[in-house]
């Protein structure tokens, strides 16, 4: 009898040790696959933080009022003696020297004569430079000269040891006659143009150009990669994720409650859900085909930041459509007798009740599909973004010279060269921008990766880290949201 | 919907199912709050699930629907503040008379809004809104655009007094309804339906989900309120409708069998299927 139920036992337990054997396999299988894709994600981040973070972190000194820093220019820092404003030189660096003429004047004062700039930031012909004979004033530049054994790389990749002088130069007195000193600031980086600006041992006030501090984020993209950034590729993205917000969040949810509260239920919105569903999977480059014809031909909204939005706005919306729905379905019917019960109506009982409850998944399902929009490149190629742009989209408001009266005074300036430059006004022009030409992200990443040079690549990589964090900041933020306010509902 | 049909055509052999014919109109002395006369119900899939319903509903008493499981009393409360006008394509037939307007409740001519105003539900689990104590029981007023906060301060206490709720939440009326016990909550529903002075207060199981204390303060509120509104409950305890209700109506498979005063049901049924539900032969 014992025995018998032993058995029992014994096959029992080997029948549950079989079935969890399956339990074993797939925990684990999910479990080494969950650490797989962590792993994979960890690995794509850190690579691309390595490769892009001396682009993300370089900064350098450009002229304020353009985008570019011309290699032949002198910088350098305004200082105040008294009532005489002096430009403190950095010191030049001069290379390719014959070091046999230049090694005796090494630690000695040195004049500098002619205007010659070479390198960056080096500016002098070598064979300018001198001992000072005569009076001071003959030399536009007065310094000391040091010299440094190197070691550089030649063209052929030897490396080679040189010869490197530093001209540390004395301050140079600025001519300001002419200028309101209260425009200049003491301590100021600013950049002089070494063919216009010395004269007689001076620094003409007007030539000096103040310097501004550039990195990866407020710079334009540019032919040379340490100076290439990403400002007018975040802020096109930033201007189209508007946009594209603008369009289908309340299109999305207006369309969302719609069907699920007012929209009968027949086979005409069965036949609109099945669509929606649909269109959602569409690719993307076939909503980009659609807008060039529909939004770029037809309409005539251009190759422009709305046409962009819009497209964006329209591939995004059937997943503000289906996220809101689904919001909306998870509120019990029990929520919605009650208000009706009371004698509320559809639309009361949508805005007091249906909105609210299911706002938290509204809100993620908005920002699940912006962070969609965000990595799309597809559509935007296709209804023809710029990969190229140095300029940012004109401001709503705006103190410029017109346009018009612009053209008339170059026209002037051919004939008489100190023609009066035209009043500066200033301009509304709130919906300017949406007519910009534009580029994106991730257009701007593929820009550069598709360039030669190795330094290129590490500015798409740090465009790419750009990307990513703003992706994964609008899903963090949109399951932070999920948490925060479904915590107070709970059905 | 609302097709207003003759009650000797709807009433003859709709359920052959059935062994029993539909009870006549019953009479009763007491003055009427509404009667339901030869009233069908059709699902929006077709299915038929009243069959000439025939019924009086008497003033400031309370009236009972008992039956087995999917017999149709659900359906049948539901009718009277035309619920089932939320989901399109169900379909009403014959007539609920309200009195003393003599108005037809489910008529097509009716804003369901005006009628749902005046017949307030209180369903079988509880469903406060996830918002305040206070917003709960104001919402019912706030969309009939009452705006004056003193005069919807004073109506909330009075309804919270009504159900019997006001001493327990009177210090935390910010608190969310979601925090309240399972009898705390159905009686924050009752207060809401109270709020908009209902003329008739539809109870559907409402102490299904409850424990036993909670119950019986809900049973000696309804005891209480039918002083001041006409009730109709529909209920699964046949103690509960014996202890509470004035009438009861037994239903089955989607008609009415027997009408009448509850102790005349309880103890001495005019019809035998009656008596064999109560004896727990069936359902
Ligand atoms: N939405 C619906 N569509 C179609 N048929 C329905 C629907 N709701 C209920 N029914 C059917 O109508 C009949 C009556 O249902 P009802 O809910 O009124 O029963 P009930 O008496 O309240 O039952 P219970 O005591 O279980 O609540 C049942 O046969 C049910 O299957
Ligand atoms: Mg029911």
């Amino acid at each position: 009898m014992s025995d018998v139920s032993n058995d029992k036992i014994v096959q029992l337990r080997s029948q549950i040790a079989r079935r969890k054997r399956f339990d074993r396999i797939f925990s684990s299988i999910g479990g080494f696959l969950v650490v797989l894709s962590l792993l994979t994600l960890g690995v794509l981040f850190v690579n691309l933080v390595i490769d892009g973070w001396s682009a993300l972190t370089s900064t350098y000194q450009a002229k304020a009022d353009q985008s570019g820093f011309g290699r032949r220019e002198i910088i350098g820092k305004l200082i105040q003696e008294g009532s005489e404003w002096k430009l403190q030189l950095r010191p030049l660096v001069l290379t390719d020297v014959d070091d046999a003429t230049l090694q005796p004047l090494v630690g000695k004062e040195v004049g500098v004569k002619g205007r010659m700039a070479r390198a960056p930031e080096s500016g002098f012909d070598p064979s300018s430079v001198g001992p000072i004979e005569g009076p001071v004033e003959n030399y536009d530049l007065v310094g000391t000269l040091t010299r440094q054994q190197m070691s550089v790389i030649d063209s052929q990749g030897k490396t080679v040891q040189t010869a490197v002088y530093t001209l540390k130069a004395r301050p140079i007195l600025v001519d300001v006659s002419g200028i309101d000193p209260s425009k200049l600031n003491p301590g100021q980086d600013v950049s002089v143009d070494p063919k216009r600006a010395l004269s007689g041992g001076a620094v003409v006030a007007s030539n000096i150009v103040p310097l501004v501090t550039k990195n990866f984020f407020n710079s334009f993209p540019s032919r040379d990669p340490e100076q290439a950034g990403i400002l007018s590729a975040w802020v096109g993205t930033l201007l189209i994720m508007l946009v594209t917000m603008v369009i289908s969040v309340p299109l999305g949810v207006a369309a969302g409650i719609y069907l699920e509260e007012y929209a009968p239920k027949n086979k005409l919105t069965a036949l609109i859900e099945v669509n929606i569903a649909n269109l959602a999977g569409v690719p993307s480059i076939i909503w980009g085909l659609l807008a060039l014809g529909l939004f770029v031909y037809i309409i005539g909204t251009g190759r422009s930041i709305q046409t962009a939005g819009l497209t964006l706005g329209l591939l995004v919306l059937p997943i503000v459509i289906i996220s809101t729905r689904e919001a909306i379905r998870s509120i019990p019917s029990t929520i919605r007798e009650a208000s009706i019960g009371l004698g509320a109506t559809k639309w009361q009982t949508v805005r007091y009740h249906i909105l609210p409850y299911s706002l938290p998944g509204i809100l993620t399902g908005s920002i699940i599909a912006l962070s969609r929009a965000i990595g799309e490149t597809a559509p935007l190629v296709t209804i023809g973004a710029l990969t190229f742009i140095a300029f940012l989209p004109p401001p709503p408001v705006e103190y410029k010279v017109p346009e018009a009266e612009w053209a008339v005074y170059q026209e002037a300036l051919k004939a008489n060269p100190s023609a009066p430059i035209p009043e500066k006004q200033w301009h509304f022009q709130p919906t300017e921008w949406l007519k910009s030409g534009f580029t994106v992200l991730p257009i701007q990443l593929f820009q550069w990766v598709s360039r030669p040079q190795k330094e290129f690549h590490y500015n798409a990589a740090a465009a790419g880290v750009v990307l990513l964090a703003l992706t994964l900041g609008l899903n963090g933020t949109a399951i932070y949201l999920r948490y925060r306010l479904r915590r107070k509902i709970s059905w | 919907m609302g097709m207003i049909t003759d009650s000797s055509t709807v009433s003859s052999g709709s359920a052959p199912q059935l062994a029993h014919p539909p009870t006549p109109v019953p009479r009763i002395s007491d003055p009427l709050k509404a009667q339901v006369e030869s009233f069908n119900f059709f699902y929006a899939n077709g299915f038929q699930a009243l069959h000439g319903i025939n019924m009086p509903i008497a003033d400031n008493q309370v009236t009972a629907l008992i039956g087995p499981s999917g017999c149709g009393k659900s359906t049948l409360l539901r009718s009277f503040n035309r619920m089932h006008d939320l989901y399109s394509k169900n379909r009403y037939e014959g007539r609920i008379i309200l009195l003393p307007e003599n108005i037809n409740l489910i008529g097509p001519e009716l804003d369901p809004i005006e009628i749902r105003m005046r017949v307030s539900m209180v369903f079988q689990k509880p469903n406060p809104f996830p918002k305040s104590i206070y917003e709960n029981v104001a919402f019912g007023l706030r969309v009939r655009g009452e705006t004056n906060k003193r005069y919807i301060d004073e109506r909330v206490e009075k309804a919270l007094r009504g159900a019997a709720l006001w001493d327990e939440v009177k210090d935390n009326l910010d608190k969310s309804g979601f925090a309240l016990s399972g009898g705390q909550q159905q009686r924050l529903c009752i207060a809401r339906a109270l709020a908009t002075d209902p003329e008739i207060l539809l109870f559907d199981e409402p102490t299904a989900a409850l424990d036993p204390i909670s119950t019986a303060k809900i049973e000696d509120l309804v005891v209480e309120l039918k002083k001041t509104v006409t009730i109709i409950i529909v209920t699964h305890n046949m103690q509960q409708a014996a202890r509470i209700a004035d009438y009861t109506a037994f239903m089955y498979l989607g008609q009415l069998v027997e009408f009448d005063q509850t102790n005349q049901i309880f103890t001495n049924p005019s019809n035998p299927m009656t008596e064999q539900y109560l004896t727990g032969r069936f359902g």
